[in-house]
């Protein structure tokens, strides 16, 4: 006991923190906190220590929970028309399965004939309207004249051999251009086929299976029509790579530790996103001008000041890189909310630094300032939750609350200097996955 | 201040006069807040200490003896909110047990020039238990015995924690004199200030110390 009290580094310490000086010089902001303290009120800094996280915790679930509800109650809003088309069709076998039997089931062919009735092949006849490959027959309700016997619905007529052949590898393709435009169309379209007008060939060809039904007529069902999910329609469009430019602009309120003593900064950009499925990493480059006011103790400098500053005024100006991840956790019709996080580069541009001192200290240097000095690689912590709403297709508008938190000190003074802000943007998709 | 103005302010503040109250606030800021910032990680989380430990001063005035010296009283007020801090802040607090600690050998420490604000770095740079102990152990002056009973833990705990405290700081003074200014690690930049003219001399002093690193 006796040795390790007389341990020289006790001394050391023991002498050399006695008297803190200026480190310790009176702040009215703490006699603040203490005053709300003895009037009742809690204080403000216990609960504004972690406020931010907590606050950024809580946004970021309830985007998740709002998303994931959302998201969970409109499961068909993803496709368009298109998938009301389908659901259209998939009623008419039904009215017709009872005179029928089961109905025949045929994919989908794009170069073929197609004879239409009713409602039930709207989305081929449409087609047929705007492809001048289709040739269309409609009947039933919309007035058109019909083929066949009454009742018979025959959408798509495999009746040439050599078209037959082509209908079943063309089968395969979910998304149509027809004059231009994108038409996603559901994978089994429900029919009834009259045996009697399909050639054996034509069938062989078109992999499909021929049965009869109970009054010895040919039913014929194309091989796996089953297999592919609905799902496809919507899947097909959306899970592709897209491409997108955005343009930044925003405020943001730096401190030093907290944000209880914050100034105003700016920042604008470009950032470079790809999207794939409902991931997307973005990269760019941001220039910000960060001002912020610190207390000579968060501040730490090489330099022995004969006396301590009291306050350090900082500007700097930043180029920040930021490598991010999102996740989209809502996405319906033009609106999008996703989540996400990364890593961002700071590169020092210029720090300018003034050093403030107590009014009866020995005055120090005022400023100081370099340029080009520090670079803080994948030193901050970004935290952020992004609304983007498409204006068009190749167009959109987002805003983005962000926060970014320090790994590491920043710039010469080595200060935890963290950032919140709400960023601007225009974003413009220039590969769009509806456009392969 | 004289020993009639502290009684008198104690008085006011027995009476929960907000004036005294922040007259007595200011006169022992800098005394307590040097005993926080031994403690805590940072200046914020220091004076967040400072005024809980404030606060129990104002709440238990009427336990204070005045026949004793109100200072004494009131840094030990400090140095236990300090470690009720620490207890809420407890989480894997020693989980550095078993970390083994190199054994620097003897120089005579005590002689060191080293500034303040290196010396608080270095020590806000141990481990919270760690800056505990030492603090309490070499600086406040308790026997492990104390300690171990003030922080819950046994006496060999303390001992280890002391030993492994103080040679991570002694690594750390010896670094520091080894690589100058191994904080900021910045050294070499040129200092532009902008009013020479009212301090030409510390201005000079201060870019000749810059080019000595």
């Amino acid at each position: 006991m006796k040795e390790e009290k007389e341990d020289s580094i006790d001394k050391l310490f023991s002498r050399g923190l006695s008297d803190p000086g200026d480190n310790a010089q009176y702040r009215e902001d703490d006699w603040d906190q203490m005053e709300a303290m003895l009037d009742g009120k809690k204080p403000r800094r216990k609960i504004g220590r972690g406020v931010i996280y907590i606050i950024s915790a809580i946004a970021a679930m309830l985007l998740l929970v709002i998303g994931w509800l959302l998201y969970n109650n409109t499961p068909e809003t993803q496709t368009n028309n298109t998938t009301t088309q389908v659901a259209a069709t998939k009623e008419h076998p039904k009215d017709n399965s009872g005179n029928y039997g089961a109905p025949a089931r045929q994919r989908k062919d794009p170069k073929s004939s197609t004879l239409s009735a009713g409602n039930s092949a709207r989305g081929a006849a449409e087609m047929g309207r705007k492809s001048n490959s289709f040739f269309t027959l409609s009947a039933g309700k919309g007035g058109r004249t019909t083929t066949g016997a009454p009742g018979i619905v025959i959408p798509h007529y495999i009746a040439p051999v050599n078209d037959g052949a082509t209908a079943s590898q063309a089968g395969d393709t979910l998304v149509y251009k027809a004059q231009g435009q994108n038409m996603a169309v559901n994978t089994p379209i429900d029919t009834v086929v009259n045996a009697h007008i399909i050639q054996m060939a034509a069938v062989k060809n078109a992999d499909s299976i021929i049965y009869k039904d109970k009054n010895g007529r040919e039913l014929v069902s194309v091989m796996g029509d089953n297999v592919k999910p609905r799902k496809t329609v919507g899947t097909a469009v959306s899970y592709a790579p897209t491409f997108a430019v955005s343009v930044l602009a925003s405020p943001d309120v730096n401190g030093v530790g907290g944000f209880n003593n914050t100034r105003v900064g700016t920042n604008a950009g470009l950032l470079f996103t790809l999207n794939m499925a409902k991931w997307s990493i973005s990269t760019g480059a941001i220039y910000a001008d960060k001002p912020y006011t610190s207390s000579f103790s968060q501040y730490t400098s090489s330099y022995q000041f004969s006396s301590n500053p009291t306050q350090v005024t900082a500007s700097c100006t930043v180029l920040d890189i930021p490598l991010n991840v999102g996740y989209l956790v809502y996405h319906k019709n033009r609106d999008k909310f996703s989540i996400g996080t990364g890593l961002s580069s700071y590169f020092m541009l210029r720090e300018n630094y003034t050093f403030t001192y107590a009014p009866n200290s020995v005055q120090g240097p005022a400023s100081y300032s370099i340029s080009n000095q520090n670079r803080h690689l994948f030193g901050v912590l970004n935290l952020n939750a992004t609304y983007q709403r498409a204006l068009s297709p190749r167009f959109g508008i987002g805003v983005q609350p962000y926060l970014k938190l320090p790994l590491t000190g920043i710039g010469y003074g080595q200060v935890n200097l963290r950032s919140a802000g709400v960023a601007v943007g225009v974003t413009w998709n220039i590969l769009s996955g509806k456009t392969p | 201040m004289g020993e009639a103005d502290l009684q008198q302010l104690v008085k006011g503040c027995l009476n929960n006069d907000r004036l005294s109250q922040k007259l007595l606030y200011k006169t022992f800021y800098g005394f307590t807040m040097g005993i926080c910032l031994r403690y805590a990680n940072n200046r914020y989380e220091a004076s967040e200490i400072m005024n809980q430990g404030f606060f129990k001063v104002f709440k238990n005035l009427e336990r204070y003896d005045s026949d004793k010296p109100f200072k004494a009283w009131l840094g030990r007020i400090m140095v236990n909110t300090c470690i009720d801090y620490y207890r809420s802040n407890l989480k894997a607090a020693y989980t550095d047990e078993l970390e083994k600690a190199e054994h620097i050998n003897d120089t005579d420490f005590a002689d060191k020039n080293i500034k303040y604000n290196e010396l608080l770095d270095m020590i806000g740079r141990l481990p919270r238990a760690y800056r505990t102990i030492f603090n309490l152990f070499a600086i406040e002056g308790y026997t492990h015995e104390e300690i171990g009973e003030m922080l819950n833990i046994s006496i060999g705990t303390s001992k280890s924690n002391l030993h492994k405290a103080r040679e991570k700081l002694k690594a750390m003074v010896l670094e520091s004199e080894r690589v100058p200014g191994y904080i900021s690690k910045q050294a070499n930049y040129n200092i532009t200030p902008t009013n020479p003219t009212n301090t030409p001399n510390l201005s000079i002093s201060f870019i000749n110390q810059a080019r000595k690193k």
